[in-house]
């Protein structure tokens, strides 16, 4: 693999990954807070 | 009153990462598993991965929030919805025309998943090891009456999950959601770990800078993420009817959004790699991945897992995930068409029964041959994206800062969209579907040169479909005001969910 490959495919799998897990932890706080 | 808003707490989402679980169940298709990583890895890998990528983040989420919002605001199917937020009974239309084609969807998708059914039976008997690919999947997709029975069952499984209501689509998506990742998660461990699986890999992440100013990269990755993710067949307004007002409606989008981007990586990540360490040259395995979406799961990957040691476990994850995404994509489908008999007051059974037996005769033909089933394929494709438009249309008119500011960013909000949110649902998502449909009918003359055709992938055929969903639409489009409940909506707060009995 290329250097830019790894670093696309570290890029966007955290972006989406860690954003993903990321927002659901927001979420359950949000549900703590709004309930 | 307070009572009512109790009782009404158990007809809608338990909670809000629930909710955005089964919106993440619900959004993921067999277009997140067979057709995004062959779509990459054709149109620039890298490159198609990052435009995929901003145009999710910067168009379809940000209008997927402001569905969601019809959705909760409305309390009502998608005509009712319609009607309700852009305030006129003519505007009833719009939603009937985005419910007509989720019909059509179901009708020909519920195909889909009989073939894969049948597919995951095949691989459980070897039943396609030393057959010709080609041949098989031609007797299985046309004048199968094995194939027929399925879709039957499907159908009356869909009807069943529609008539038992959103408690139902909580408990399917427990179970589906952790077995799809799962299966994918598993061939995604093998298949990177295979010699010469890196090849494929770079095929899917490499890029050239100069690919990202290709019109065609970024039209592609559009399409993806339209067809994909699910702006204009009317889901997260479905789902938003049943959510409670209390719940964050941002945070609940971006995880669906991010969840179908994360299945979608994930697939071809498990793919990709998969295709390429099983192909003897680069050629052969860009040949493997331009034999479209059909072409790649049936015809290739079958002949890649028949290769692999391994293979069959293989297979059989492979196709255990294409059922778990396309059934709950079902399921969904099957919520926005029953919403309008509810709203009727039309009672369960009857609903389900008459959904039932519309989709078994809408869809039989598909059901029955391939030729039909391309077809309607295309033509609800092009509808998704005019459904998409309609719902950019009713916030506009709505007013996009007048919803940002009073429903989207309330105090149970966790992600506050700032002023760009309007400019990207009314002004460069519009610009962006209507760029896509352009395209789209070019592309389409040069597969059907007789282009009045109504039975080909063709204009004839949209005008003929589209034009007659839309006709349908307008002549019942009084009926359909005037059946559906009252307006919930008072156009600054949420209404509490609504029985759904």
């Amino acid at each position: 693999m290329t250097a830019k490959a790894i670093i696309t495919m570290i890029v966007v799998l955290g972006l989406v990954w860690g954003g993903l897990i990321l927002a659901i932890i927001r979420l359950q706080k949000m549900k703590v807070a709004n309930s | 009153m307070e009572k009512k808003v109790e009782k009404n707490k158990s007809t809608g989402f338990s909670s809000p990462l629930i909710m955005a679980f089964c919106l993440i169940a619900g959004s993921v298709g067999t277009g997140n598993i067979w057709r995004f990583p062959r779509v990459a890895a054709t149109n620039g890998g890298g490159a198609f991965v990052i435009a995929y990528v901003i145009i999710m983040l910067f168009a379809i989420i940000p209008l997927m929030m402001g569905e969601h919002v019809i959705g909760r605001a409305t309390r009502r199917g998608l005509p009712g919805a319609f009607r309700d937020f852009i305030g006129t009974p003519k505007s009833t239309w719009f939603g009937s025309f985005v419910w007509v084609i989720v019909f059509m969807t179901i009708s020909y998708y519920t195909v889909v998943i009989s073939w894969v059914v049948y597919y995951l039976g095949l691989t459980i008997t070897n039943g396609y090891v030393g057959v010709d690919k080609v041949e098989l999947f031609n007797s299985v997709s046309n004048g199968n009456i094995t194939i027929v029975l399925i879709f039957i069952a499907l159908q009356a499984l869909g009807a069943y999950m529609a008539y038992k209501g959103v408690k139902a689509i909580e408990k399917s998506t427990k179970v589906i959601l952790p077995i799809l990742f799962l299966s994918l998660i598993g061939i995604a461990i093998r298949t990177v770990t295979l010699p010469g699986a890196s090849l494929g890999l770079n095929y899917l992440f490499d890029f050239k800078v100069q690919e990202l100013f290709k019109s065609k990269v970024w039209l592609e990755a559009l399409t993806q993420t339209v067809w994909s993710a699910g702006p204009g067949w009317g889901i997260c307004i479905a789902y938003g009817v049943y959510a409670q007002r209390k719940s964050d409606i941002s945070l609940s989008t971006t995880v669906q959004g991010f969840g179908d981007m994360g299945v979608a990586l994930l697939s071809g990540v498990a793919i990709i790699p998969a295709i390429f360490a099983m192909s003897v040259s680069t050629e052969e395995a860009m040949s493997l991945l331009s034999s479209g979406n059909n072409g790649l799961a049936f015809v290739a990957l079958t002949g890649v897992f028949e290769r692999m040691q391994g293979g069959q476990l293989m297979g059989v994850l492979f196709f255990v995930a294409l059922i778990m995404a396309g059934f709950s994509s079902l399921i969904a489908m099957y919520a926005i068409i029953y919403q309008p008999f509810n709203d009727a007051k039309i009672s369960k059974q009857k609903s389900a029964i008459g959904l039932f037996l519309t989709t078994v005769l809408l869809g039989a033909p598909s059901a029955w041959s391939i030729k039909f089933f391309d077809n309607q394929d295309f033509v609800v494709g092009m509808g998704m994206v005019i459904g998409a438009i309609f719902s950019s249309y009713a916030i506009t008119r709505f007013g996009a800062e007048k919803l940002r500011v009073k429903l989207l960013n309330n105090e149970h909000s966790g992600l506050s969209m700032g002023k760009w949110w309007n400019v990207s649902v009314s002004i460069l998502f519009p610009i962006l579907a209507v760029a896509m449909l352009i395209w789209w009918l070019i592309l389409s003359f040069g597969w059907s040169p007789d282009w009045w055709n109504p039975f080909g992938l063709s204009i004839g055929t949209l005008v003929l479909q589209l034009g007659g969903a839309s006709i349908v639409a307008l002549l019942i489009n009084t009926r359909i005001s005037n059946a559906t409940g009252p307006k919930l909506f008072n156009g600054s707060e949420f209404p509490p969910v609504q029985d759904n009995e």
